[in-house]
């Protein structure tokens, strides 16, 4: 009857750890599984890797939260050299630590070197990236944060926007960008630097605030207040201090 | 004449909210409240299962320890692992060693 009893287990054992089947979720650790059910968790521990159609992460530990039972996963918190992919998000990142909220498809990568990229836009922070699938709502703040978009390249302390999905890709239809010390902002044919820089799709016009600088076509223009228009390319740029507004042109000749 | 201590042993760990029956085939007492379960260890409540070989079962403190490979089963959940550690009157529930789950 022993002997019965250990070779059913060790069938179940290595069916499992061999195959996963469509639609399940397998995960593994190296140091095991503490499940708290009063408290709706449980914690993985080491090298765990979860893998399922949709989904796949790596990281040192996990905590899953869920609602009833174990496989209705509410909420992942991934720590310690986390990467991920997911074609559910359309995306794709690492970093030190990942927060998943399941139904409210909100994502947020923490730490030095995070990294969150889709098919059509990379976001690098060492703070935190945040973007939320529903409402396209996304976060980027703390140090060496960046957004590279399609030609263009963003850099601030803060990047706050918000994309919207076309053609199975993202389009940002709004961003605020600020920066103590300085934004920055490239696209085809223009440099900008400004403490603010704001941009509507809509209007397709991109402000800039405090301390700005415009720089195309070799001529540098600075002040206090600038507006670029993307569709006729043309901008304004003033000072509050009418007679500070500043041309650098270069000859190029 | 037999070494078992007690056939086809039963015991439960209650709490508020679940009580987890515990059979196996045999049992034999290491003390006054430790008892090795042996052979078809199942821990039975309304919503897991668990299977293994051998366990150390404490009465009065309502505690379950295994170092054998072991089986957890709930509604679309499985985990192996390499034994474990029932405490907290089964609201706890620590899987050792490598360990997987199959989630569906």
């Amino acid at each position: 009857m022993n002997l019965i009893f250990k070779i059913i287990i060790i069938v179940i054992f290595s069916t499992i750890v061999n195959a996963r089947n469509k639609g399940e979720t397998e995960i593994s650790t190296e140091n095991g599984i503490e499940v708290f059910q009063n408290e709706k968790y449980y914690l993985l521990k080491k090298n765990v890797i979860i893998k399922s159609d949709n989904f796949s992460l790596n990281a040192d530990n996990v905590k899953i939260n869920f609602n009833k039972d174990m496989y209705d996963i509410v909420e992942i918190d991934a720590k310690g050299e986390v990467m991920f992919d997911s074609i559910t998000f359309n995306s794709k990142g690492s970093g030190e630590r990942l927060n998943l909220k399941v139904k409210l498809e909100e994502i947020k990568i923490n730490g030095i070197d995070s990294i969150l990229s889709t098919d059509d836009v990379e976001m690098f922070s060492d703070g935190y990236i945040k973007v939320n699938n529903l409402n396209g709502k996304f976060s980027i703040k703390g140090q060496n944060s960046k957004l590279i978009n399609e030609g263009i390249y963003i850099e601030g302390e803060t990047i706050d926007g918000i994309f919207s999905n076309i053609n199975n890709g993202k389009e940002i239809k709004s961003l605020n960008i600020s920066d103590n010390s300085i934004s920055y902002v490239r696209n085809q044919d223009s440099e900008m630097f400004a403490k603010k820089i704001n941009f509507n799709n809509n209007t397709s016009i991109i402000e800039l605030i405090d301390d700005v600088t415009i720089i195309r076509d070799g001529e540098k223009i600075t002040g206090d207040y600038g507006t670029l228009d993307t569709k006729n390319n043309s901008y304004k740029i003033k000072s509050n201090n009418k007679s500070k507004v500043k041309a650098i042109i270069k000859n190029n000749e | 004449m037999s070494n078992v201590d007690i056939e086809e042993p039963r015991f439960a760990i209650n709490n508020d909210e679940k009580k987890i029956n515990i059979a196996a085939s045999e049992g034999n007492f290491l003390n006054k409240d430790e008892i090795l379960l042996r052979e078809n260890v199942k821990f039975k409540s309304n919503d897991f299962i668990i299977e293994t070989e051998n366990v150390i079962f404490d009465r009065k403190k309502e505690t379950a320890k295994s170092k054998t490979k072991s089986i957890f089963k709930s509604k679309n959940t499985t985990i192996l692992s390499d034994g474990f550690n029932i405490y907290d009157q089964g609201n706890k529930i620590t899987f050792y060693g490598k360990s997987f789950i199959v989630l569906k």
